[in-house]
């Protein structure tokens, strides 16, 4: 999947400032939180430790699982907050 | 309350780094990694292809495996460095040197990636199992978002059998990163030994 991201002349010049390669430090920054969010999937959908196993392996129970998406959880919590609300 | 960001981890092997050249540390072992910050993927194999700037491994995930540009890369076979310039496929990278056909190596990400901003305390350890050449150097140093940060030397009239170590405090953003790396000025390849080779970042303030 591919993303792109514009920015200006003056945001390009003041990171670089900060970082030898824009697109790597991007890049970095969406894989360590993938990293970070498929070790939580691992961990709340099978009885693996990811620390434990490879990333290959972490890859591949991610894609057996089914897990809720950031939208959903969002809208049960709403749910569950408009049924307190209701049963006030 | 979050937990307060620290990171300790150690080589899981004593590796021969080249001379002359900056190479990323394979520091892979975690003894503890609070907010999981830290990215230890190493990926192994044998080369069985070769071409231009590539390193080609018909058996290897690379993609899934989780390397990122600007891995590190050592041939073990020869000794010698390099690093991820471009992920091709899954067998396939693009490094800055060749890897030629029919040599063992390790890719490997190293990376502390902050998950909160702040000032960090780094600390890189590097311990040589032999003495390195006379008159010569050897450095280890910090790296931030690709860049050198901090550096330390120690020269080998004063202390050629032994080890050396760099400490330097980095004001972090969410998402930039640090990687140990070192330096060595002249000689043949040294051996740094796995478990006195470290990282070591707290988050200070």
């Amino acid at each position: 999947m591919d993303f792109t991201i514009k920015i200006s002349a003056e945001e390009e010049k003041a990171l670089l400032t900060d970082m030898v390669s824009i697109q790597t430090w991007i890049e970095n920054a969406i894989h360590n939180k993938a990293r970070q969010c498929i070790d939580n999937v691992v961990k709340e959908y099978s009885d693996k430790q990811p620390e434990k196993i490879s990333v290959v392996e972490k890859s591949s129970i991610v894609s057996t699982v089914n897990p809720k998406t950031a939208v959903k959880k969002a809208a049960e919590i709403l749910s569950a907050s408009k049924m307190q609300t209701n049963s006030k | 309350m979050a937990k307060q960001a620290a990171l300790s981890a150690k080589a899981s092997a004593s590796l021969y780094y080249p001379t002359n050249v900056q190479c990323k540390l394979c520091i892979n072992t975690e003894n503890y990694d609070i907010q999981n910050e830290y990215n230890n993927v190493v990926v192994s194999g044998t080369t069985d292809s070769a071409a231009a700037l590539k390193l080609i491994d018909s058996t290897a995930h690379f993609q899934t495996g989780g390397v990122l540009v600007g891995a590190g890369v050592l041939n073990t076979t020869d000794k010698t460095y390099t690093y991820v310039t471009a992920v091709d496929s899954e067998t396939q990278l693009s490094v800055a040197t060749a890897v030629p056909n029919g040599k063992a190596y390790k890719v490997y990400n190293c990376r502390y990636t902050a998950s909160v901003a702040g000032v960090y305390l780094a600390v890189v350890m590097v311990y040589f199992t032999a003495a390195f050449l006379a008159n010569s150097y050897a450095s280890p140093r910090i790296f931030k978002n690709g860049g050198l940060s901090n550096l330390n030397a120690v020269h080998s009239a004063v202390d050629n059998y032994f080890g050396a170590v760099v400490l330097g405090t980095a004001q972090l953003a969410i998402n930039d990163y640090l990687e140990p790396f070192v330096y060595f000025e002249a000689g043949a390849s040294l051996e740094l030994m796995s478990t006195y080779t470290t990282f070591e970042v707290v988050k200070l303030t």
